[in-house]
């Protein structure tokens, strides 16, 4: 007599899972996410991811088209707007401060989570700033370290933009390129704006010690007495308000170097590690976030990414993102 | 309609997965607000006098970093890392499964490249991370997908400021490939005149690689096909190129010796380079050149490495290791020691 068996059990009357069904588990898992997930990330109640995709999406050269299949432009434009940074004008004679030439320097780090870690270097004595830039500039670029070292600074973070472009092959360039302006010591290093009355978004201490941020000319800055500066922003701290009202400031998530300075003169230089699994990076508004926390009433964005460099007592204090490590750069803000 | 209610609770199951995700990303990872733990840095700087450091028998391909701070080793399959002022040991941990392939450390730094062989059910893939012992952080550059079970990663040069990393990958006993890796993460094959492959060099500043075809004595340099002359040698070795984009050429005799050396910038003519004479004639092996461009010549059997330039000998015990920023490594019965260029070191003539 054949015995008809329905189910394959074993001994201990368990079904065996039989491979069907965990491949089929996993295909139907895989093509249900690739639907949902999209459709979640644009028309879910997750604005902040949504803000972050469309934002990422948007910014890069060939990716548009994730952005642009799940809304229409007007969504799109809508979107982006929530990301704004105010432009605000400094109002160039408000600080008032007594330089006790306090020669301190503390270091303090600073962690959120799994999210990111880095470095404030806190300086007392304004005036102990300075710009300082690669001896081959305009051909190549040197690492901070080496920029640093070769000046006797106590401390030093990466500063200027460069482009990265050479004659031969892009990419390989080394930093030596700087873009905008770069005073050292009152005198104009580099300069590739298009007139002395321009404004771009700068970085620059007066005589006094003063920090300047955001949009300046030539012209203003030789009238406010300014001694070192370099071109970067935005600006995200300006008179005391922030100028990232909504949102995360649209740059995304990323290594990150920043200045400022408080009311009493005291300079905040800081790093924030990214790109890698320990740091995964910042946006803006947490940039924006840490130094009004630490009393910043002036401050502003310098150059991220792979060139996020720290220096401090001869050693680089941060994890700089690239695989092979700290790069060269064109340009460094140093303390004396 | 039993797969009908399967469906619908693998669908619950994905939703619930997906919304508990994001849920997270979008109030933790991507909030506006910022909630920051600050600490006050601490700085260790007890300074102590270098340890005393030994490997064992096995320990196989030993080496310095570019100051001293540090050395590797291989003991079996594992990659140890020592500190070379406490004693202190890492080892580089490896998933299953994983061989180390090759390790290299960059030229101004503490950080090496490592090159770890995997097996995988499609073949053979080389993943390429970076290890800071500065930082004690790891984290991975690429994967590489190579043919061929039999490839080993025989070398890697990068420059930090091109940001570029070649490997030169070992098909066989007899023939390499070069591969480089940029900092958008193009990988690409290089081009060369040659597959029998030696020693390759990197220069520092600017996109290029001399190698060696290790067949017929000659010495190529990347973007043509026109072998690099120096002198009159009928037979050359690439030595090193240093970090102010020297290149370091040997004239080798028949006997395979480096008889005399040229250097002079990468790319520029070498009619224009540089000439050193040597007393007598020297294996390759025992030629280095140091990252600032210092000469040092090796004596297995004195014990001793001379500086070409000024003549100083200095002395060593042991096995000569390599020559580090400052310094002399070396083995002295399974101890690792440290000599440097002071002259204190220096051979005594009595």
């Amino acid at each position: 007599m054949k015995r008809y068996r329905k189910s394959s059990k074993n001994a201990y009357g368990r079904k065996r899972a039989s491979w069907k069904v965990v491949t089929g588990f996993i295909v139907f898992q895989l093509v249900f996410a690739l639907i949902t997930a999209p459709l979640i990330v644009f028309y879910g109640p997750f604005d902040n991811v949504r803000k972050t995709v469309v934002g990422a999406a948007m910014t890069t050269l060939s990716h548009q088209w994730i952005a642009k299949i799940f809304l229409s432009d007007e969504k799109i434009e809508a979107i982006l707007n929530e990301n704004t940074i105010e432009t605000i004008e400094q109002d160039d004679s408000a600080l008032e401060f007594v330089n006790t030439h306090d020669d301190s320097v503390e270091v303090e780090e600073i962690s959120e989570g799994s999210k990111f870690k880095g470095y404030m270097i806190i300086v007392h004595d304004p005036t102990r700033i300075k710009v300082g830039y690669s001896s081959k500039l305009g051909t190549a670029g040197e690492m901070t370290s080496q920029i640093a070292k070769a000046k006797g600074a106590v401390a030093a973070i990466n500063g200027g933009g460069f482009t990265d472009q050479t004659g031969t092959s892009k990419w390989t360039g080394t930093g030596g390129i700087p873009t905008g302006i770069l005073i050292s010591e009152g005198n104009i290093i580099s300069n590739d704006l298009s007139s002395n009355t321009a404004k771009v978004d700068v970085m620059a201490i007066t005589a006094d010690g003063m920090l300047l941020v955001g949009p300046h000319s030539i012209n203003e800055m030789t009238k406010l007495g300014v001694k070192e500066a370099i071109s970067f922003g935005p600006a995200l701290i300006v008179n005391g308000k922030t100028t990232i009202k909504s949102g995360d400031g649209g740059w995304g998530i990323a290594p990150r170097t920043a200045i400022g300075q408080k009311k009493d003169g005291t300079i905040l230089m800081l790093v924030i590690d990214g790109r890698q699994t320990s740091s995964v990076g910042a946006s803006l508004r947490d940039v924006q976030n840490i130094m009004v926390e630490y009393g910043a009433y002036n401050a502003t964005n310098l150059d991220g990414g792979s060139s996020t460099t720290m220096y401090y007592d001869n050693e680089v204090l941060n994890n700089p993102c690239d695989p092979l490590g700290e790069r060269s750069v064109p340009s460094i803000v140093y303390v004396k | 309609m039993k797969i009908f209610k399967t469906i619908t609770i693998w669908a619950m199951l994905s939703l619930v997965l997906q919304m508990s995700g994001f849920f997270y990303v979008n109030n933790y990872f991507l909030s506006d607000e910022t909630n920051i733990k600050v600490s006050k840095l601490v700085k260790n700087t007890d300074e102590k006098k270098e340890a005393e450091v030994f490997v064992p028998e096995e320990a196989e391909n030993i080496s310095a970093s570019y100051n001293g701070r540090y050395m590797a080793y291989y003991d079996s399959d594992v990659l140890k890392i020592v500190t070379m002022s406490t004693g202190e040991e890492k080892t580089v941990e490896f998933d299953e499964d994983v061989e180390v392939s090759y390790y290299r450390w960059l030229s101004d730094r503490n950080r090496m490249l490592i090159a770890e062989k995997h097996k995988t059910s499609s073949g053979i893939n080389f993943e390429l991370s970076y290890y800071d012992v500065d930082k004690d952080t790891k984290d991975a550059i690429e994967t590489l997908t190579w043919a061929g079970k039999n490839a080993e990663v025989s070398d890697i040069e990068a420059s930090p400021l091109t940001n570029l990393i070649f490997i030169k990958v070992a098909l066989n006993d007899y023939t390499s490939s070069i591969y480089s890796l940029n900092i958008m993460e193009d990988k690409k094959k290089v081009s060369t005149v040659v597959d029998t492959i030696g020693n390759i060099g990197i220069v520092p500043h600017v996109d290029k690689l001399y190698y060696e075809d290790a067949a017929n004595s000659r010495v190529y340099a990347t973007g043509s096909k026109n072998r690099i002359t120096v002198g009159n040698a009928e037979k050359t070795t690439l030595l090193s190129v240093d970090n102010n984009d020297n290149v370091y050429i040997g004239e080798l005799a028949v006997d395979n010796t480096v008889v005399r050396i040229y250097y002079g910038q990468a790319g520029a003519d070498t009619s224009t380079y540089s000439l050193v004479e040597l007393a007598s004639s020297y294996f390759r092996e025992d030629i280095c050149i140091s990252n600032d461009g210092k000469i040092y010549l090796n004596d297995n059997l004195k014990g001793t490495i001379t500086d070409s330039a000024t003549g100083k000998e200095y002395v060593y015990p042991g096995i000569f290791i390599q020559i580090y920023d400052g310094g002399i490594m070396s083995l002295s019965e399974n101890q690792v020691m440290k000599t440097t260029f002071s002259d204190d070191n220096i051979l005594s003539k009595e």
